[in-house]
């Protein structure tokens, strides 16, 4: 006779309410995008696009959109160029005070983001350069570069030196040795770097709140100021959207590096 | 390739040459970076916390009015207070949640595994101020709950379940959820399941393994949990922006209402300032007393 097992039982029931609750609201976000009236309801009593064709005709919405891609996009591709030379030098050299120099470039993610927000803002008002595009992409490189130095040194600390040792020795130039032993080597970390660095970026506001000015406003700034004022269902089809395309995202991260690195760099 | 190019190449290994170290090179864009985008940005934040306002007849001279204005007032003691009262508490809660799911995800080694942490990431990867809003849409006075409640006949009354610390907890618990559950869960990976067993076999009880052997041995796991959730819920701004009230203001929405309503940059600066090196001194030293019971547990 098999005993029921409670603690097992136990578990399984309090997984499941917990997912339940880290999950339903994402999911009725998404239900209540399909809702055809003006107030947000549910269950809806219907199903309607209308509320996406409202997102596709709002020039703000769909401008923040375009901000927000470019600017992670550009932010991610800098700090990439700017961050793996880093994660380079602390991974493979004796770096006097390298863990100084490493917690120094990590710093920005310990600290509130509203004050680096806020810091930026005095800074550009004090040099007289207002607001502009630059400011704000300099802004989320500096957001970004923890991120991949993190993931790209997690990976560079599990390599074996004496691979690029041998390159060398056996003739490869530094640049040829990098090119062809040492990015191939490092590019998961690069990946689940970029992708985190890319999400971080998309997602802030602290800082782009103080940054951003209408023209070069991001979405998340946008949805905000919307919800302040109103609570139509236009945000939650454009949330639907995003949330589709981070999905999207997730399930090609999956098929490609799989997702459980994710444990081991997501736990900042 | 010839003996000479073999014998360049090794004196070529960068280890081994003398002079301008090359590390100094691939450090310098991303230091360049964070000097000027970073710590110049926090040297204005710290200049200006001891400014005159431009309003004032002295303005730009030093001062230590706005630090002043700050230790006298007890309000402002008083948001000091629920920020770091918000911290503590939404920490708690996360470590607590987290931990048994953290568990599961760490020994679990079927194909439910990708699936947990599918689960979590997905919220995690999913904006703030969207997750913000479907709290708002859920526990709202004309919210999904309180629509079904009222219907079914089962409240009377709408509940008040935002604008206040309530819905506060509950939306930043469900932001920061994720962060503690990952990071439980990486260290409860590197816990060899064989130490459990052996626990097991002895004929421990599960609860007096989980107590003597499991929680020891994690404590670090626990201690970063507790302490990255911490750092994030003082800083965080967009859900109690949206689901706090008049009562539930912390140091971050001041700051923010300093800047955009009151126009007093200068004591915004005091009030970051304050933020930064308080939230610095509880990092360094949350870390160093982790990391140190963290070793005398498993020297132990």
């Amino acid at each position: 006779m098999s005993r029921v097992d409670w603690g097992r039982l136990g578990l399984g029931g309090y997984l499941a309410l917990l997912f339940f609750f880290l999950v339903a609201p994402l999911l009725i976000v998404a239900v209540v995008s399909f809702n055809p009236e003006a107030v947000v309801r549910f269950p809806p009593r219907g199903f309607s696009l209308h509320w996406f064709r409202a997102v596709i005709e709002s020039a703000t919405l769909v401008q923040a959109i375009a901000n927000s891609l470019r600017l992670g996009a550009l932010a991610t591709a800098i700090s990439i160029l700017v961050a793996v030379p880093a994660a380079v030098a602390l991974g493979r050299y004796d770096v006097p005070g390298k863990h100084v120099v490493e917690a120094l470039l990590l710093s920005p993610l310990s600290l509130p983001m509203i004050v680096l927000g806020i810091a930026l803002l005095f800074l550009y008002s004090r040099l007289g350069l207002g607001l502009s595009f630059g400011g704000l992409l300099a802004a989320h490189v500096v957001i970004t570069i923890p991120y991949i130095l993190r993931c790209v040194l997690a990976v560079y600390r599990g390599l074996d030196p004496s691979l690029e040792d041998s390159a060398r020795v056996l003739g490869a130039t530094p640049w040829r040795a990098f090119r062809r032993v040492t990015w191939p080597l490092l590019r998961p970390g690069i990946v689940a770097g970029s992708i985190f660095s890319f999400l971080i970026s998309f997602d802030n506001v602290p800082v782009s709140i103080f940054l951003t000015t209408p023209p070069t406003t991001t979405l998340p700034v946008a949805i905000l100021s919307q919800i302040v004022y109103s609570f139509e269902p236009t945000i939650a089809a454009v949330s639907t959207l995003e949330m589709v395309a981070v999905v999207v995202g997730l399930w090609l991260v999956e098929q490609f590096y799989g997702l459980r690195q994710f444990t081991a760099f997501g736990a900042q | 390739m010839s003996h000479v190019g073999v014998a360049r190449a090794a004196v070529a290994v960068p280890r081994r040459r003398p002079g301008m170290p090359p590390y100094l090179w691939l450090l310098l864009p991303s230091a360049l970076f964070i000097a000027l985008f970073f710590a110049l940005p926090f040297a204005t934040v710290i200049v200006a916390s001891f400014q005159h306002g431009p309003l004032h007849p002295q303005a730009g001279q030093l001062t230590l009015r706005n630090h002043w204005r700050f230790v006298r007032d007890g309000y402002y003691w008083l948001v000091v207070a629920r920020t770091f009262g918000l911290g503590l508490g939404v920490a708690a809660v996360c470590v607590l949640l987290g931990y048994p799911c953290a568990y599961a995800i760490a020994r679990s080694t079927s194909r439910w595994k990708a699936i947990y942490i599918f689960l979590v990431i997905s919220p995690l990867v999913t904006s703030i101020v969207i997750r913000s809003y479907a709290w708002i849409v859920l526990l709202g006075q004309n919210g999904i709950l309180n629509t079904l409640l009222l219907e079914h006949g089962i409240l009377e009354q709408p509940l008040h379940l935002i604008y206040n610390w309530t819905g506060v907890v509950i939306a930043l618990t469900h932001v920061l959820l994720p962060y503690s559950i990952l990071s439980i869960a990486s260290v409860l990976e590197t816990i060899d399941p064989r130490i459990e067993e052996a626990a097991r076999v002895l004929g421990a009880s599960r609860w007096r393994t989980l107590w003597r052997i499991t929680l020891p041995l994690s404590v670090e796991g626990i201690g970063t949990a507790a302490i990255l959730v911490f750092m994030l819920g003082i800083g965080s701004f967009v859900t109690v922006w949206l689901l706090g009230g008049t009562g539930t203001t912390v140091l971050s929405l001041l700051i923010y209402q300093q800047i955009t309503v009151a126009f007093d940059n200068n004591f915004a600066a005091v009030l970051g300032t304050f933020l930064v090196v308080s939230s610095a001194v509880i990092l360094y030293a949350g870390a160093r007393c982790f990391r140190v019971r963290g070793r005398d547990h498993v020297a132990g």
